[in-house]
C-alpha cells in the first residue's frame, strides 16, 4: 500500500471522529449526567454536583412508595412481554416463512402502533380502556403490549426468514405433525430473534412514560410515571437515583442482547 | 411385477397458469430402484413432492401400498426424503438428527440409540453421533440426511437430486454407496436427478420427464439405445443423427440414390437415423459420398471438435446433408478439427425416431 494511501486513510478516520464524537456526546451525555448528580451531597437537583453520599439510593430503598413503583414496573413489563411473544411470534414466524398476497399488508398493519405518536395511542386508550374497566396491571400490561407484539413480530420475522423451509418439510416427512415441527424445529431456530423481540418489548414497557401516566392511577404508578411525579413536585436527587437504576437496568438488557446478537454470529 | 409401492394415476399439478404435470401415470414396484430424469422444469420434483405429500395434486391419486393417500399428511405416509440442500437440523447433533423419526414414533430411548447406532454404520459414520451438523463436510451431512431417512424403516426412500452440491468425484462413491445400500435394504427408491449417468448407473428403471409428462420409461439400457423420441435420444446422451425420409422401400437419404433398406415397419415421414458413440466406426479414409458397405453405411464427415475425454476422442462432426452430431475415436487416434473422416454407421443397430415431437413410438430396429 502507498504512503499516500495510508495518509488519506487517517485523514478519512480523522474526519470520521469529528462528526462521531459530538453525535456520541449528544446521545449519551445526557444519560450519563444523571449518575453523578445522584451521588451529589445537593437537596435539589443541581449541576454540577457536590461532594458524594449514597443518601439519595437509600432513602430510595427504603422509600415504600418507590418499592411498589418498581414492582409494578417488573409486573408489567413481564405481562406485556408474555401477551407480547403470544401475539407476535406466531404472527413472526408466518410473515417470516410464508408468503400470500397480502403479507406485506399485515405486516403493515401490525406495524402500525409503532409509528401512531404515543400520545394519541395513550388518549385512545385511557377512553377505551374505561369503558372496558381495565385499568392498572391489566391495562398497562394490554397496552404495553401493543408495543410489544410488533418488536417481537419483526425481530422473530427476521430470524424465521434464515429457516430453509426444507427443514420444516424434511421434519414432517420424518412424523412430525404442524405443531411438532413448529415447536421442535421453527421455534428453536427463531430463538435469537424471538429473545431479541422479549428484550425489546419488555425494555420498551420498561421506560414507557406516555401511555403509562394515563392508564395508571394514584395507588399503581410504574417508576417513570413515579418519577415524572415526583419531579413536578419536588425536584431531590431521589429522582436522580431513581433514573440510574433504570438506566442500569436497561444498559444491562441492551448489554445482554448484544452480547447473544454476538455469540449467535460466531 | 411383484407388489406395487406406489401408484400413481393421472396426476395433474398447475401452479397458477402454469399446468406442471398433466396427467402422469406410473407404477413402482416394491423395492424397485426408479430414477425421475429431466431437465430443471420438467416436473420430476414436483411430483415427487406429491408422493411425499408436500404438495397435493390438482387431480389424480397418488396409492402407497394399496392405500389411497388423499388427504393423508406427510407425517403418517411413512416415506424416508433425502433432499438435495442439507436438510439436517443446524440445533440437533448427528445422533439427535438420526433419533428425530424415532423420538416421533416414540420408540424407547435405548431403542433409539441403538437404532442409531446401526445406520449410522451403514454410512460408514460410526462415532459421529456426537457431532454438529456444521462441523460435518457435505458427503459427510448428505450421509447423515441418508441415514435418518432410512432409520425408521420407511416403505419408500424418496431422493431429490441428493448429490447434486456434492463435487464430481465425491458424487461417484455416493452413487456406489446408494446402490449398496439399496441392494443391502431392498427398501423401494425414486430418485430425482438431471444427470443421466447418475440415472443410468443406479436404477433399475428410468422415468424420463419432459414438459410435465413421461417421455418414456424403461431400464438403463431401454432408454439409452432405445430411445422412443428424439428428447429421450438426445437427454440420454451423444448420438449422431442422419436426416431421412422414410417410405415403403426404406429409408432416403439426401446424398444417396437408392433407399437405405431399413424401417418399413417402423415411422413414415421425416425421421432421424440415431447411432450412439460406441455404435460407430471411425476410419480415416473418407468415402467420397455416402455408400453402403456390406450392411454398413459409410458417411463422410467433417471433424468440427475434437476433445479429450479420457477413454476416447469425443468428435463433434458435421455430415455433409448439414447433420451434426457426436462420435468417438479411441484416444490413440490423432485426430484434430478440421480433418475429414469417414463413419461407418452399422444399420442393424440403428434407431429410427419420427422428428415430429408429439409421435411417440418405440425405438424401431430393422
Amino acid at each position: 500500500m502507498s504512503s499516500s494511501n495510508i495518509r488519506e486513510r487517517r485523514l478519512s478516520a480523522a474526519t470520521r471522529a469529528v462528526f462521531l464524537v459530538p453525535v456520541v456526546i449528544l446521545l449519551l451525555a445526557p444519560s450519563f449526567v444523571i449518575l453523578p448528580m445522584s451521588f451529589s451531597e445537593s437537596r435539589v437537583l443541581s449541576w454540577p454536583p457536590r461532594g458524594f453520599t449514597f443518601d439519595w439510593y437509600a432513602t430510595l430503598f427504603a422509600s415504600g412508595q418507590w418499592g411498589a413503583s418498581a414492582q409494578h414496573s417488573v409486573e408489567v413489563a413481564l405481562v406485556s412481554t408474555a401477551i407480547a411473544l403470544l401475539l407476535g411470534v406466531p404472527a413472526g414466524v408466518t410473515l417470516g416463512l410464508k408468503n400470500w398476497r397480502f403479507r406485506d399488508m399485515t405486516l403493515a398493519l401490525i406495524v402500525i402502533p409503532l409509528v401512531i405518536p404515543t400520545i394519541v395511542l395513550a388518549i385512545g386508550m385511557y377512553k377505551i380502556y374505561g369503558w372496558l374497566g381495565l385499568h392498572d396491571m391489566l391495562g398497562l400490561a394490554a397496552a404495553h403490549a401493543m408495543i410489544g407484539v410488533p418488536l417481537v413480530v419483526i425481530t422473530t420475522m427476521s430470524s424465521a426468514r434464515q429457516i430453509n423451509p426444507v427443514l420444516l418439510l424434511a421434519a414432517r416427512s420424518l412424523g412430525a405433525s404442524r405443531a411438532k415441527t413448529f415447536f421442535l424445529v421453527t421455534l428453536p431456530l427463531a430463538r435469537g430473534g424471538i429473545i431479541s423481540g422479549a428484550i425489546f418489548a419488555f425494555v420498551s414497557s420498561w421506560d414507557e412514560v406516555v401511555i403509562a401516566n394515563f392508564l395508571s392511577s394514584p395507588t399503581y404508578r410504574t417508576v417513570p410515571v413515579q418519577m415524572w411525579a415526583q419531579i413536578t413536585e419536588r425536584v431531590d436527587p431521589t429522582v436522580a437515583a431513581m433514573a440510574s437504576v433504570l438506566f442500569a437496568v436497561s444498559m444491562a438488557m441492551m448489554v445482554a442482547l448484544t452480547a447473544l446478537r454476538w455469540r449467535q454470529s460466531q | 411385477m411383484n407388489t406395487k409401492a406406489i401408484s400413481l394415476a393421472k396426476i395433474v399439478k398447475t401452479y397458477g397458469s402454469q399446468k406442471v404435470l398433466h396427467g402422469v401415470d406410473l407404477d413402482v414396484a416394491a423395492g424397485e430402484f426408479v430414477s425421475m430424469l429431466g431437465p430443471s422444469g420438467s416436473g420430476k420434483t414436483t411430483l415427487l413432492k406429491i408422493i411425499a405429500g408436500f404438495e397435493d395434486p390438482d387431480s389424480g391419486d397418488v396409492s402407497i401400498g394399496d392405500r389411497s393417500m388423499a388427504g393423508v399428511p406427510p407425517e403418517h405416509r411413512n416415506i424416508g426424503v433425502v433432499f438435495q440442500n442439507y436438510s439436517l437440523f443446524p440445533h440437533m447433533d448427528v445422533a439427535t438428527n438420526i433419533g428425530f423419526p424415532l423420538r416421533m414414533r416414540k420408540v424407547s430411548r435405548n431403542e433409539q440409540q441403538k437404532q442409531v447406532e446401526r445406520v449410522l454404520s451403514l454410512v460408514a459414520l460410526d462415532g459421529y453421533g456426537k457431532r454438529m451438523p456444521n462441523q460435518l463436510s457435505g458427503g459427510q451431512q448428505q450421509r447423515v440426511a441418508i441415514a435418518r431417512a432410512i432409520v425408521f424403516e420407511p416403505d419408500i426412500l424418496l431422493m431429490d437430486e441428493p448429490l447434486g452440491a456434492l463435487d464430481r468425484r465425491l458424487r461417484g462413491d455416493m452413487q456406489l454407496e446408494i446402490k449398496a445400500l439399496h441392494e443391502r435394504l431392498g427398501i423401494t427408491i425414486v430418485y430425482v436427478t438431471h444427470d443421466q449417468d447418475e440415472a443410468l448407473s443406479m436404477s433399475d428403471r428410468v422415468v424420463v420427464f419432459n414438459r410435465g409428462g413421461i417421455e418414456q420409461v424403461g431400464t438403463p439400457s431401454d432408454v439409452y439405445r432405445h430411445p422412443s423420441t428424439l428428447f429421450v435420444a438426445d437427454f440420454l446422451g451423444d448420438s449422431l443423427a442422419l436426416t431421412g425420409k422414410a417410405g415403403v422401400d426404406g429409408v432416403q437419404i439426401p446424398g444417396l440414390a437408392t433407399p437405405v433398406p431399413i424401417g418399413s415397419s417402423g415411422p413414415h415421414g421425416d425421421v432421424k437415423l440415431l447411432w450412439r458413440p460406441d455404435q460407430v466406426e471411425v476410419v480415416s479414409d473418407a468415402p467420397d459420398a455416402a455408400a453402403l458397405d456390406g450392411g454398413r453405411l459409410a458417411v463422410r464427415a467433417n471433424v468440427l471438435t475434437a476433445a479429450y475425454a479420457g477413454t476416447a476422442l469425443r468428435l463433434r462432426v458435421e455430415i455433409p446433408g448439414g447433420d451434426i452430431g457426436i462420435v468417438a475415436a479411441p484416444d490413440r487416434a490423432s485426430i484434430s478439427a478440421g480433418e475429414t473422416i469417414g463413419l461407418m454407421l452399422p444399420l442393424d443397430q440403428v434407431t429410427i425416431l419420427p422428428v415430429s415431437q408429439n409421435t411417440r413410438l418405440s425405438g424401431g430396429k430393422s
